[in-house]
């Protein structure tokens, strides 16, 4: 212990019992069993154990792709965009290279996400054919998450909680959208938010019947 | 559920950072999950005090960490240092990148009510350690850093260095300064 500590050892005391400040359980959990889970395998992908292989590979996606902004300019796209497809492709990719229900299902959830995104954006643009493509993409993105659903065998009542959530969340960020849209647009839209809480709908637990007594 | 997560991520502290971070690279969430597990409360604790012992913004921030460190994860080179400095540096570019967004003002006086107070916490709620943590809001940033790597979490100069990205001499100086105001602060 030099000079200084021995000066403050009573204070320095005291400061270690601040150790005992932690995460809480609840927090802890839920980055384990929903962010952990969900991260997006682009790890795996790029991991090249040399550098000599890593930049081997950088060059020819470069020669490839004609410039390494691609794929980040495609993430940034909207429909009718050049870069759109690549987005979708990059999208879909993602999903097909993934095993697991839960880390599927939360993709499909993202993309529904951006679908809103896009639809906010589009709608500017007065594209009407875009619109009516976002919206049913949006319907087959919600449909897959809740089907993925039934393959999870882990924390499902939790799960299914956080995806109503968000289901919910998505629904009124689509009427605040629809309110705001032009009435060409209302149509396509409604049916979508029809979808989403339909979603919700088939997730609650099913009511049990009573039973008739036998007379 | 703990005990399931403490089953899940059993053995954490029998397998080295290094081999971890190289299952990591290669894609390994489990792995991942073990460092995440290893850390966590060292990095909110770190965010803790630096953002007015705001929990809700220590959790989200401690969240995002995370998800950075795994998202660079292959621009870590194990021979540059140790994964903990590394760590704490993406924890320290996060809290940057926060305090440039306008913020709402957290009242000093309180810990904000939250029921996701643990057992450790609400025993610690005593008196002198209110005091404490109340003096520790009124050093400067740089301070509160060194007072935490240094004494809560207990890190070697070298590591609070690289983190600060300051020589040991400098860190020295700052823990003296702080410690002292802390003192004054406490009399």
């Amino acid at each position: 212990m030099d000079n200084t500590e021995k000066e403050y050892a009573p204070l320095i005391n005291q400061l270690k019992s601040l150790k005992a400040v932690k995460a809480s359980d609840k927090f802890r959990e839920r980055v384990a069993l929903e962010m952990i889970p969900s991260l997006p395998s682009s790890a795996s992908w790029l991991y090249l154990p040399t550098l000599s292989m890593r930049l081997a590979i950088t060059c020819l996606l470069l020669i490839i792709l004609g410039g390494g902004g691609l794929v980040f300019a495609a993430e940034k796209s909207y429909p009718g965009e050049p870069l759109y497809p690549v987005k979708k492709a990059i999208e879909n990719v993602k999903l097909s290279l993934s095993k697991n229900p839960a880390v599927k299902m939360l993709l499909y959830l993202d993309n529904a996400d951006k679908r809103i995104e896009e639809l906010k954006e589009t709608i500017k643009k007065d594209n009407n054919k875009e619109i009516k493509n976002i919206t049913s993409d949006y319907e087959s993105q919600v449909k897959e998450a809740v089907k993925e659903i039934k393959d999870i065998k882990d924390e499902k009542e939790h799960i299914i909680k956080k995806v109503n959530q968000q289901l919910e969340n998505q629904s009124k960020r689509l009427e605040e959208i629809q309110q705001a849209a032009p009435t060409t647009f209302v149509p396509a839209i409604q049916k979508a938010i029809e979808t989403s809480k339909e979603e919700q709908k088939a997730l609650e637990p099913k009511e049990i019947p009573d039973l008739q007594p036998i007379r | 559920m703990i005990s399931w997560l403490t089953n899940k991520f059993k053995a954490v502290d029998t397998i080295s950072d290094s081999i971890l971070i190289r299952r990591i690279k290669r894609g390994d969430r489990n792995a991942f999950g073990k460092l995440y597990l290893k850390y966590l409360d060292a990095i909110y604790r770190y965010i803790y005090f630096r953002v007015r012992q705001d929990r809700q913004t220590a959790e989200d921030l401690s969240e995002t960490v995370f998800f950075k460190a795994w998202e660079h994860i292959k621009t870590f080179e194990e021979k540059e240092g140790t994964f903990k400095p590394w760590l704490y540096m993406i924890a320290k570019n996060t809290i940057i990148d926060y305090f440039r967004k306008p913020q709402k003002t957290v009242p000093l006086k309180e810990s904000l009510p939250y029921d996701g107070d643990s057992i450790e916490e609400k025993l610690i709620k005593d008196h002198e350690v209110k005091d404490l943590k109340h003096a520790l809001n009124l050093l400067t940033d740089e301070q509160k850093q060194v007072i935490t790597l240094k004494y809560i979490e207990e890190m070697p100069n070298y590591e609070i260095a690289k983190i600060l990205d300051k020589n040991e001499e400098a860190v020295r100086a700052l823990q003296s300064r702080a410690l002292k105001k802390l003192r004054d602060i406490l009399k």
